[in-house]
């Protein structure tokens, strides 16, 4: 008799920090995310794409189901389970409450003014009276941590934030504001692939 | 016949609203909707055009 082959793999794990960027591009069905060599998202296909910037603790993804079980009166235990629903997201929270351009996408509700006049230049967030949400893809980007040229990647194709915009003002701490993403379908993909893509790329660049 | 991609961006500046709608749908990525107008990420649709471009028999000399 033979034994099995334990897995202790040290390569196997994933250690921060990683980079959140929102407004990504949505890749073509059967694709990935497009990155750029230094663990960006590419700027030819990912445009319109903002650094989130620095987070107080990092980000945290969570992908949880909900399972039913299905009984019998003449059984103990159940003899079917199936995904009721799913929940992806990811939370966690961000420190540059002075971007405009990350809180516009981060309010649902608020609509950024850039100023840059040199005599009465201003940033603003007006924010109330709008009912609409817009939605954009967001993914979380993070080196291996056996090769510095090589990534992983957490894309959720249709995100938005439902913490609002929370933070308070202390002297004695650094503001924060809260965030969640929530993953939403794209009812056109494929199904399995309608919400969000982890994955490990294996070849620098690609 | 399978719609022409253009070189990126491939966003809807660029493309134009209908063009856009239809590499969106066509590619399998999504269906935009008012409050969903993402940038299209078609780099490997778009490399797999220009192979399969550079790929095409030459037509015979008479």
């Amino acid at each position: 008799m033979a034994g099995t082959a334990k897995s202790y793999d040290a390569t196997k794990i994933v250690l921060g920090p990683a980079d959140l960027w929102l407004n990504v591009a949505v890749p073509s069905a059967g694709a990935r995310l497009t990155v750029a060599a230094d663990l960006t998202p590419d700027a030819s296909a990912n445009p319109s794409a903002i650094h989130l910037g620095m987070t107080k603790a990092g980000c945290t993804f969570e992908y949880k189901p909900e399972i039913q079980n299905f009984g019998s009166d003449e059984l103990t235990a159940p003899h079917l389970s199936r995904i009721i629903t799913e929940s992806l997201s990811i939370k966690g929270e961000f420190l540059q409450v002075y971007d405009w351009s990350i809180l516009e996408k981060i309010t649902v509700g608020g609509t950024k003014t850039i100023n840059t006049s040199t005599t009465s230049g201003f940033h603003q967030l007006q924010m109330g009276g709008l009912s609409a949400i817009s939605t954009y893809p967001i993914a979380l980007i993070g080196q291996d941590i056996n090769t510095s040229t090589l990534y992983w990647v957490i894309q959720l194709y249709k995100t938005f934030n439902k913490s609002g915009f929370t933070f308070s003002v202390t002297r004695k701490d650094q503001s924060s504001v809260p965030f969640e993403f929530d993953g939403l379908a794209i009812t056109t993909r494929t199904a399995g692939d309608q919400v969000g893509n982890y994955w490990k790329s294996l070849v620098a660049g690609a | 016949m399978a719609t022409q991609i253009p070189a990126g961006p491939w966003i809807e500046e660029k493309l134009g609203k209908e063009l856009y709608e239809t590499l969106a749908l066509e590619y399998g990525a999504c269906k935009p909707e008012p409050g969903f107008r993402p940038a299209l990420d078609l780099t490997t649709a778009f490399k797999a055009q220009e192979e399969a471009k550079g790929k095409a028999t030459p037509k015979a000399k008479e």
